[in-house]
Formats: structure tokens, C-alpha cells, sequence
């Protein structure tokens, strides 16, 4: 096997013949070029294999949805036990429900900066995700939020970089609820997030701005007093702007 | 609910698992689905969603279970479909109609990257489901789930071909090219920055 051969089989070693990986060894054994790829591609398979198992499982998502079972299709009971079941069940269930959120340790788990650029790039991108307010509809957009969210904010200054704010609604970034606020930068659409930093892996300085680069967009947060604020706009339609 | 070709297979009417039996044997698989629809969705919140989903749409039709040995991949299927019917709803879905066309130079890249004088260390630095999620959403959804049923559950070839019912050669070019792209990004990734080296200060404010 010559050096060519070998980097053949190793792209396609899952379906070669044990012949094959034989002679791939003894190649592999006396040409450090191709024992150095070979290291390299083992190193990125177990890199894969850890990043796939890597998702932190929240529990109890199967005793969840029996609980729904048990209210949407009672096991069949006696008539007796059928009258105590319609109130017994529902809220046994309930009480699953609450037992879970009180005792999950994973309850207020803190989001890193990776990651609150993705839930805010996804809520960005989703078609779904439809104002639930305009901007002349409601006269104090933060009161709106208060009522609905348990944090209070005050709404960011965005004028230096001239956009204009058109509505909001409630999201959820990943576990955690939070403000989304719509502005238009002529005629393009900015998402505006803002969620309180108690919520956040580490500190952020209060006088930065960070960015997060992402696939076709530009994700860029700051500290607002006890809050975050993130900024998602696209960059496939529009000229870059900052570095 | 319609079936899914690969699980008319399996199913057929009157037999099947009972209440009991079907939580049993379908609740240990909760951590397996849930990591799958974190790869599929990118968000835990989705991803528990499209669990319960998942659970409650094979709970109702768990009388029709044939052979209870299929549950997993039978869950496997039903999570796929859920989460396909949900991108297609929002029209922000997987772009399902990807060319297969390109053809990165692996290789090449690993062979440049190997030349790096701390490419081991890099190469060992460890990647987050989120990182991963990353790169697989850049891929068709042919070849995520093909990745996501080879890396997370070491399916064989044959149950993969079964459960997305495609061809056995199929599946395997689709696994071999996909590891390829996949391993491409991660070698992009490491060439460049680490995730915290990635946030970088723009502009001071008065
Ligand atoms: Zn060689």
C-alpha cells in the first residue's frame, strides 16, 4: 500500500476488509506522514462521538408525558374509583409537574454566550414569531413586559445607530423567558433581546460590546444595568458594518 | 396518525404493547431522543418539546406495535417525522433539497491543519452538542439524520437503511460523506478560534 492507497482507505475505512486495515497498518507503521493523518482523523471521529453525547438530558421527560397519558386516558378504573380518579389524577399529575420544578437541579441552569446567540439567531429566523404588540398600540413597552415577564427593564437606546422600534412580544431564550423587541433599519429587520444577566455563564464588562459570529449573521451583546441585550440582523442582504 | 413506511412494517393492529408495558421499555430511551432532537432542533426547549411530542404520538399507537424489539428505532422514526413536519411548518426548516454535489477536500485540509505545531492539542480540544449542532445544520437533513443515528446509537447500516428507507449504499455514502463535511467544520473551527476567543470587544462606549 503506497501513501495514495492509504489516504483511500481512510476515507472510506468503515466499509474496507480487515485485508485492507491490515495493510493500512503496516503503511501507517513506516510513513509518518500518514500515521500523523491517521492520528488526526481518529482524534476528530472521537470528537464527534463525544460532541453527539455531550447534550446535558434533562430528566424526567418520559414521567412527563405519562402524566399527560394519565390525564388525557385514564387507566379504566370502576365507576367508583372513576369519580375519584377525574379529580385525583389531574392533579397528581399537576403535583409531578410542580415536584419536578422544584426539585430539578437543573431548574436555573446559567446559558452561555454560544448559546444565547443561537436561541436568539433561532427566534430571529422563526416565521412564527409575530409581534404581539406595535409600537403605537402601546404607550409604555416596558410595562407591557412587566406584566408579563418577572423582570423590568428599561427599553435600550438604539437612535445612534438610527432604528426605529415597531413592536415586541415574550420569547424564551433556550429555558429562559425573555423580552423580544422588532426594530427596522431601513427597511431590514433587527431582533432585540433582553433577558436579565443573572441568566448568563460569566461576566460581561459594562462599557464592551461582543459579537458572535454566526452562520449569515451578526449577533452582538451588551450589558444594560442588571440586564443583556442581544442584537441579531442578517448579513446576507445587507453591506458589513463593524469589525 | 399516518405511518411512516418503516413503521407500517412493524405495526400491525391489535397486538402491541399495554400501558405498563409500553412505558417500561420506552422511558430509558428519553435520554437517546432527547439528544437527537437537540441535534435536530438546536434548542433544549424544542428539543424537550419534540420529546413529549414524540412519547405521546407513540404512546397512542403503541397497540399496534408488532415486534417491541423495533420500539427504539420505531421512536427513533416518529421523532424524525414530528420534527420534519414542525421545520416544514415554519418554513425555517432544513434545506431538504441540498445538491450532494460538492466535495470538500478533506484530506487536503487535515493534512495542512496536521502541520500546525499544536494541531494534537487542538484536535483533542472537546466539541459541545451545541458546536455540533452547528455544523449539522449546515448540512442537508439526508445527512444529519444519517449522522445522528450512526453517532448516537451506533445503529447498524441495515436498521439505518430500514428506518430512513433509503438503500444500504446509500446510507453509506451519505455517513461517509457526511462525516467528511462534518469533520471538515470541526477542522475550520480549530483552525481558527476557540468559542470564548470568538466574542470579540467592538467598540468602547463614552
Ligand atoms: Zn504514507
Amino acid at each position: 500500500m503506497d501513501c495514495q492507497e492509504f489516504k483511500r482507505w481512510l476515507i472510506d475505512r468503515d466499509d474496507c476488509s480487515e485485508k485492507k486495515a491490515q495493510q493500512a497498518h503496516t503503511h501507517r507503521a513506516r510513513c509518518t506522514d500518514c500515521d500523523r493523518l491517521h492520528s488526526a482523523d481518529e482524534a476528530l471521529e472521537r470528537t464527534m462521538v463525544d460532541g453527539f453525547h455531550s447534550a446535558d438530558v434533562p430528566g424526567g421527560m418520559a414521567r412527563r408525558a405519562r402524566a399527560l397519558t394519565e390525564v388525557v386516558e385514564p387507566t379504566p378504573a370502576t365507576a367508583w374509583t372513576a369519580g375519584w380518579r377525574k379529580v385525583l389524577v389531574p392533579s397528581m399529575a399537576l403535583g409531578v409537574l410542580v415536584a419536578f420544578l422544584i426539585w430539578n437541579p437543573r431548574a436555573t441552569p446559567l446559558i452561555t454566550l454560544d448559546a444565547i446567540g443561537t436561541y436568539a439567531l433561532a427566534n430571529h429566523n422563526r416565521a412564527d414569531m409575530t409581534m404581539a404588540f406595535t409600537a403605537d398600540e402601546i404607550s409604555d413597552p416596558k410595562e407591557w413586559f412587566y406584566q408579563r415577564l418577572d423582570f423590568r427593564f428599561a427599553m435600550p437606546n438604539l437612535s445612534q445607530r438610527q432604528l426605529t422600534f415597531l413592536g415586541g412580544r415574550e420569547c424564551t431564550l433556550g429555558p429562559k423567558k425573555a423580552a423580544y423587541l422588532f426594530y427596522d433599519d431601513n427597511g431590514e429587520r433587527i431582533s432585540v433581546f433582553i433577558i436579565p444577566a443573572r441568566h448568563i455563564e460569566g461576566p460581561l464588562q459594562a462599557d464592551r460590546r461582543y459579537r458572535i459570529d454566526m452562520p449569515h449573521h451578526r449577533v452582538e451583546l451588551w450589558k444594560m444595568d442588571a440586564m443583556i441585550c442581544i442584537l441579531v440582523q442578517d448579513l446576507t442582504t445587507r453591506r458589513s458594518t463593524t469589525t | 396518525m399516518k405511518l411512516p413506511g418503516f413503521a407500517a412494517n412493524i405495526l400491525s393492529p391489535g397486538r402491541g404493547l399495554t400501558r405498563e408495558d409500553f412505558w417500561q421499555d420506552a422511558a430509558p430511551y428519553e435520554g437517546m431522543l432527547y439528544r437527537a432532537a437537540f441535534q435536530y432542533t438546536g434548542s433544549r426547549f424544542d428539543a424537550e418539546d419534540l420529546v413529549q411530542e414524540t412519547y405521546l404520538a407513540a404512546f397512542r399507537s403503541r397497540h399496534q406495535l408488532r415486534d417491541r424489539r423495533k420500539l427504539k428505532s420505531w421512536l427513533f422514526v416518529i421523532l424524525r417525522n414530528s420534527f420534519l413536519k414542525r421545520a416544514g411548518r415554519q418554513g425555517t426548516g432544513p434545506d431538504l433539497a441540498y445538491e450532494d454535489g460538492i466535495d470538500y477536500d478533506y484530506l487536503d485540509q487535515l493534512a495542512i491543519f496536521t502541520a500546525y505545531e499544536d494541531a494534537q492539542q487542538r484536535l483533542e480540544r472537546k466539541a459541545t452538542a451545541e458546536d455540533i449542532h452547528q455544523h449539522l445544520k449546515a448540512l442537508p437533513e439526508h445527512y444529519r439524520s444519517v449522522l445522528i443515528l450512526y453517532f448516537l446509537e451506533e445503529f447498524s447500516y441495515q436498521e439505518i437503511a430500514d428506518m430512513l428507507e433509503i438503500p444500504l449504499g446509500t446510507v453509506m455514502s451519505r455517513l461517509a460523506r457526511g462525516k467528511q463535511r462534518l469533520k471538515v467544520a470541526l477542522i475550520r473551527q480549530r483552525a481558527h478560534r476557540s468559542s470564548r476567543e470568538k466574542v470579540i470587544p467592538l467598540s468602547r462606549k463614552g
